[in-house]
């Protein structure tokens, strides 16, 4: 008798439990989705802005030193071959404050930031005057140096850097004449030969780096590809 | 009674779901960025050039305490300008620290250079 009655309750009761426990169920999986997919989001953002600033990358002259030219020439079809990007992604690559590369809405991705430097190579030129000796040191480091060598009253034969030879002809040279140096220590350049060299006889040109410290931002939504 | 009963079983089901709702782990997101950042640092800081002499800044550094202590201040003042505003630093040799004193229970981002002369460990944290 009691089981008839209360029929309709159990009923209404059995109900209710299983919407809550469907609503339960649901709510547990879009969390683990939202998680794993927030965790993989960073793990793509970690790893596309770590070999984008890699000592391997087209974009870097040395390991986290960007060369801001390779940097935007950067295209998404680039970054998904040689940087690990995900095809589907939405990718967004920010140097500064400037966008240098988008594909896609990232507007709900994850963002990684790195500490960067943008180095810039001048021209600098310097005459020598020789008052006081046959050599001149450049007041700044740099990878090569080109010389002019056209002396009037003079010859020169012999070219040092840091004491190590690196031209030399017994009669004589002339012309333009390209040297490495070490970027690591300051060069100093002598030259030997005969006769005063005066100020115009040598002509020195070399390109100095100029970093700036920057931020690139890398920043990727998954799935966000072909979205905005 | 039977709607008792479901009662209970639905309070029990809500339990759990605010369990999930709540309590999957919100995975350290600041950890990456901040290992980032040290790690970044620690390479900036290496390939520098010595202010003196020495392999790199990072070398002359560890070099002896009479170089550790001139060049304190000065490194200090290039890996202010260099990290982030938010972020606060320490570089740790076997001569003394530089930088800010570490305060407990902060997640910090770590990166070791290993240089001719002992290892040097950068460590940042938000402020």
């Amino acid at each position: 008798m009691r089981a008839q009655t209360s029929l309709p309750a159990l009923g209404i009761a059995l109900v209710l439990l299983v919407t809550t426990s469907v609503f339960a169920v649901t709510v547990a999986a879009e969390q683990l989705e939202a998680s794993r997919s927030e965790t993989l989001e960073r793990a793509g953002a970690v790893a596309v802005a770590d070999a984008l600033i890699g000592a391997d990358s087209e974009a870097t002259v040395r390991a986290n030193v960007l060369d801001r030219a390779a940097l935007r020439s950067l295209s998404p079809a680039a970054l998904e071959a040689r940087y690990g990007l995900d095809p589907r992604a939405g990718v967004r690559v920010q140097l500064g404050t400037e966008t240098v590369l988008r594909r896609g809405s990232v507007g709900a991705g994850t963002t990684i930031e790195r500490i960067v430097l943008i180095e810039n190579r001048s021209r600098r030129t310097i005459v020598p005057t020789f008052r006081q000796s046959g050599q001149v040191t450049l007041p700044r480091r740099t990878p090569t140096v080109t010389l002019r060598v056209r002396p009037d009253n003079a010859t020169v034969e012999t070219v040092r850097v840091n004491g190590r030879i690196v031209l030399d002809n017994p009669t004589g040279l002339r012309g333009r004449f390209e040297v490495s140096t070490s970027r690591f220590e300051t060069a100093t350049i002598g030259f030997a030969g005969s006769g005063r060299l005066s100020s115009g006889d040598v002509r020195v040109t070399y390109w100095p780096a100029r970093t700036r410290k920057s931020r690139l931002r890398v920043t990727i939504q998954r799935g966000g590809a072909a979205g905005g | 009674m039977a709607a008792i009963e479901a009662g209970i079983g639905v309070l029990l089901l809500l339990t759990l779901t605010v369990g999930f709702a709540l309590g999957v782990s919100p995975a350290a997101t600041e950890s990456p960025q901040l290992e980032a950042y040290a790690h970044d640092a620690a390479v900036i800081l290496e390939n520098e050039q010595p202010r003196h002499q020495g392999q790199s800044r990072l070398a002359e550094l560890t070099a002896s305490a009479a170089a550790f202590d001139r060049e304190r201040a000065a490194l200090d003042r290039r890996a202010e300008r260099l990290l982030p505003d938010n972020l606060l630093f320490r570089i740790e040799t076997r001569h003394g620290t530089v930088g800010h004193r570490l305060p407990p229970d902060v997640p910090t981002g770590t990166a070791t250079v290993t240089t001719g002369s002992g290892p040097v460990t950068i460590r940042v944290w938000y402020v």
